[in-house]
């Protein structure tokens, strides 16, 4: 029976958990800001005080009388939205999504950890499906580094790496464009382009969750399996799988929405590794047959659908295989016929 | 007609059915049916096995009419009148077989009208007339409008068994309003897929 | 008598109240969902389902009140496609010929309205079983109450997705074209469920047991666990995933629905008897063994049948159980599976964060599926 203090315990730590994302988070975020200025500030601090706002709003329809612990989970929610939208996002439809993400996927399930879809990626999925052409048309990065300014160049179609694998144009690889690739100097998402930043904050998980890099490295392992055996366009194995992995949110997905605790979320470490190769394999199906050029968002929601049934099949599995250590004294129990039964 | 290709048409058809443009998440075919038979699963796949049936007699049946010309040169309200006719007949066929030749009780017969006497069979040849489908390819869109039924159930029904796990979902959403919004989100997630609905 | 003058004094009241709201159809008995999530994308279109689903309902309900009740079940549901049919037919060719864009709006959906699966629920649950006067009235109810619905939804999803309110503009919000997908009509009509249940709770709180319908989200192979000191049914139930399959008392495998079906009455609630008209507020499951094809239309214990047996008793220890913690709207489910000592109505609906309340609420209207497929009657065709 939970006691008072397990219940604040737990509180605690999930308080915690979110506070440490959103730290992550500070990273890309100042990313955001190096390349498009204060209007990436602005989009982030609309994301997630409008997620916060619609959360302490729902809150108080849902749950009159109850005073729920307060978690920063719609903090972390509307700052990963920002974070995948681009710059020029209008903030009024950022905020709709945010409140998509809370009202619909968070609100009627209670809490983030008790829903059964993570909220930010379903905030994200409904941007996509209602505004495609605002969401994957990127400004171009800007010329000099503006600490205030707050506008940008307009969204262009067609100008991240994601739509050009999508088309099936190629890449040919140099350091030089490795380097734009890795440090997120190319139009794309404002927060998840800068691929050695997010590499860099992952170090952080290290310390705080490293159970989590096991999702993690699941997805990008099975997302680089199959770009590597299934390149698009002329592109060779290699530079598909440099390109396909720093294309889109596929890094900023795989640290934020694969490893995210909803309600049927594995926690040891081999159903975690398989949850992340589901998913990883889920986001380059709709990447390679889906109708958007990122599908990362769709594929952490079907996997949240189906691990369940996954999970418990790869359990029933892995204790067939792994069976436990004989326990001797049980086993001299049987042949002389005692055990707690026989008593 | 290559046998080889047949069965690729067929197969095309069918996978997208069920995933690319899922009837009951993209659709909304069957609904009703698919969050109730999601309550009690383990008819299931006695279920979905008989809307393939059902879907796959209607579709050859109605593909097969359509060869005659009087029929083709329908409207929309002709083909709804023998689409109708031709689901009825083939489920009282059924029927009468399973009842007199099997001795089925009546209360299996009605079980069996709930499975064929629904929006998603008949969704399924108005589907092929307006995607002026194949017989192989109307022959898939019968076998998948099964397949995607089951997969909706089984998605829907560990869902649920979620939404039962759950002690925090605030009093209003209990029940019926948690399960509407999650068949929402489930939809969601296979409009990455499909982008938009398409049978309309 | 006092008590049946008073209930004879509102009876119509009632079965609008019930049929719009309690028992509302879409919203709360999940029946008729595929023409409202994926058609009703704007008011015209919901309109022109809604009116044109009105007259199948009504019509086909009167029609089997008044001819069909000798018919063979298997074969009576295949009439009512036939006369939605025969009212489609001539909206179809109307539209066809005068007005093809608000035909092409409503697409194959017009055409599906004849296999909607509320006419054959009412059909089966009310319209063979009832007069052809109360069969017109309960009909009228349902059908305002799905029309309702049918209406809304279409409204704010019209507004919402494409910023227009009968087609005139309305520019004050982003236009969310995703809500026009059918992802969109769940949504809405998952508010509208919540809204309502709130409604409902807080308006009409002697009709709150009654609405709990909803649909069981349980799987079927757990069984009650049982406090073996009290042989009850242990507070483990909170924990544990709600199922429907009790051991009985008999020690044998029951499902729940039907557990709840073979409970009694509670004390307030008419046994319906098919020559009551006006007393009668709700047909009941007077026939436990006579599956309808659609699945039931009130749940709630009280239309359960006047069969006793013993199965019901592990489903009557877990409603009392409940009704220590003070659930009140699981009374009537206390009363109705209890045999041995029926409880007084409670009143109201007590506070939410009973946990155990959670999982009853969530353990009710089994028997609106499990009218479905009743499986006492042993492995023959069938059970799967």
């Amino acid at each position: 029976m939970p006691t008072e203090k397990t219940e604040l315990s737990a509180e605690k730590q999930i308080k915690k958990h979110y506070l440490n994302l959103l730290f992550m988070l500070l990273a890309p975020a100042v990313m955001a800001w190096y390349y498009y200025g204060a209007q990436a500030l602005l989009l982030l601090a609309v994301c997630t005080a409008g997620s916060a706002l619609f959360d302490l709003v729902g809150v108080k329809f849902t749950l009159p009388r109850a005073k729920p612990p307060y978690d920063f989970s719609a903090f972390f929610t509307g700052a990963v939205i920002a974070l995948m939208l681009p710059a020029s996002f209008p903030l009024g439809r950022a905020a709709i999504g945010c409140a998509f993400a809370i009202i619909v996927a968070k609100m009627p399930f209670g809490s983030t950890h008790n829903a059964p879809f993570m909220p930010a990626a379903a905030g994200f999925a409904f941007l996509c499906v209602c505004w495609p052409a605002e969401v994957f048309n990127y400004p171009a990065i800007a010329d000099k580094f503006a600490l205030f300014r707050l506008s940008t160049a307009p969204g262009v179609a067609g100008s991240s790496l994601a739509s050009m694998l999508q088309v099936g144009d190629s890449m040919r690889l140099s350091p030089i464009n490795i380097l734009h690739l890795l440090t997120g100097s190319i139009p794309g998402p404002m927060g998840s382009g800068a691929i050695l930043v997010l590499l860099a904050a992952a170090f952080y998980f290290l310390f705080t969750r490293a159970s989590a890099l096991y999702n993690s490295f699941g997805f990008l392992f099975a997302c680089g399996v199959v770009a590597f055996l299934f390149p698009r366009g002329a592109n060779s194995s290699l530079s598909s799988l440099v390109l396909e992995l720093c294309s889109g949110s596929l890094v900023f997905a795989a640290l934020f929405l694969v490893n995210a605790e909803t309600a049927e979320s594995p926690q040891k470490p081999l159903p975690r590794l398989m949850f992340g190769m589901f998913t990883g394999l889920l986001c380059m199906l709709l990447r390679y047959f889906g109708v958007f050029e990122e599908g990362v968002c769709f594929a952490v929601l079907l996997a949240n659908a189906v691990w369940p049934f996954a999970g418990i099949r790869l359990d029933k599995l892995r204790k067939s295989v792994i069976k436990p250590p004989a326990n001797p004294l049980a086993e001299a129990e049987l042949e002389t016929g005692g055990g707690a039964d026989a008593r | 007609m290559n046998g080889a290709g047949w069965f690729f048409d067929m197969l095309h058809v069918t996978l997208y059915t069920v995933f690319i443009q899922n009837l009951v998440f993209s659709g909304g075919y069957g609904t009703s049916e698919a969050v109730r038979i999601a309550a009690k699963p383990r008819r299931l796949l006695l279920f979905s096995s008989y809307i393939v049936y059902f879907g796959v007699i209607t579709s050859a049946a109605c593909r097969i009419l359509d060869f005659i010309p009087a029929i083709k040169a329908l409207g929309d309200t002709g083909h709804t009148a023998v689409f109708i006719a031709v689901l009825i007949v083939s489920y009282v066929l059924t029927a009468v077989l399973f009842w007199v030749v099997l001795g089925a009780e009546p209360k299996f017969l009605s079980q069996l009208g709930i499975s064929a006497l629904n929006t998603l069979v008949l969704a399924v040849p108005f589907i092929n007339y307006r995607a002026a489908y194949s017989f192989s390819e109307s022959i898939g869109t019968g076998i998948g409008a099964g397949v995607a039924f089951f997969l909706a159930v089984f998605l829907i029904s560990k869902g649920m068994g979620k939404l039962c796990a759950n002690k925090d979902i605030p009093p209003a959403f209990q029940g019926t309003p948690a399960i509407f919004i999650y068949v929402a989100l489930l939809s969601l997630a296979f409009t990455g897929f499909s982008g938009s609905s398409l049978f309309a | 008598m006092p008590a049946n003058r008073k209930q004879k004094a509102g009876p119509l009241q009632d079965v609008f109240l019930k049929g719009i709201l309690v028992h509302n159809p879409i919203l709360v008995q999940v029946i008729g969902i595929c023409p409202v999530v994926a058609a009703a994308v704007s008011l015209r279109a919901a309109a022109l389902l809604a009116g044109i689903y009105t007259l199948i309902l009504i019509l086909t309900e009167v029609i089997a009140s008044a001819f069909l009740k000798k018919t063979i079940r298997w074969v009576r549901v295949t009439l009512y496609m036939l006369i939605g049919l025969v009212v489609i037919s001539p909206f179809s060719c109307y539209l066809e010929k005068n007005n093809a864009g608000i035909r092409i709006t409503v697409g194959i959906y017009l055409s599906l309205l004849a296999a909607n699966s509320l006419a054959v629920l009412r059909c089966e649950k009310i319209a063979v079983k009832n007069t052809v006067k109360y069969t017109f009235f309960d009909s009228l109810a349902a059908s305002i109450g799905y029309s309702a619905v049918f209406l809304l939804v279409g409204f704010i999803r019209e507004l919402v997705g494409n910023g227009t309110i009968w087609d005139k503009p309305v520019r004050f919000l982003p236009r969310a074209s995703g809500m026009l997908m059918p992802f969109g009509g769940f949504i809405v009509l998952g508010f509208l469920a919540a809204t309502l249940r709130a409604v409902v709770i807080r308006r009409y709180p002697q009709h709150a047991k009654a609405m709990m319908i909803q649909i069981n989200p349980m799987p079927v192979t757990l069984k009650v666990p049982t406090d073996p000191a009290t042989d009850k049914i242990s507070n483990d139930t909170a924990e544990a995933p709600v199922i429907n399959t009790l051991v009985t008392e008999a020690g044998t495998e029951t499902d729940v629905p039907e557990a709840l079906e073979n409970a009694d009455p509670p004390a307030d609630s008419e046994p319906v008897n098919e020559n009551e008209t006006s007393e009668a507020e709700e047909p009941g499951v007077q026939d436990k063994a006579e599956a309808i094809t659609h699945g039931e239309d009130n749940p709630v214990p009280s239309e359960s049948s006047e069969e006793d047996s013993g199965e019901h008793s592990s489903i009557a220890e877990e409603s009392s159980l409940n009704t220590e913690q003070e659930p009140p709207q699981e009374a009537s489910q206390t009363q109705a599976a209890h045999t041995d000592t029926p409880q007084d109505q409670p009143e109201g609906i007590p506070g939410h964060s009973n946990p155990d309340l959670i999982d009853q609420r969530f353990m009710d209207l089994l028997h609106f599926l499990e009218e479905c497929d009743t499986p006492s009657e042993g492995n023959k065709l069938t059970d799967s």
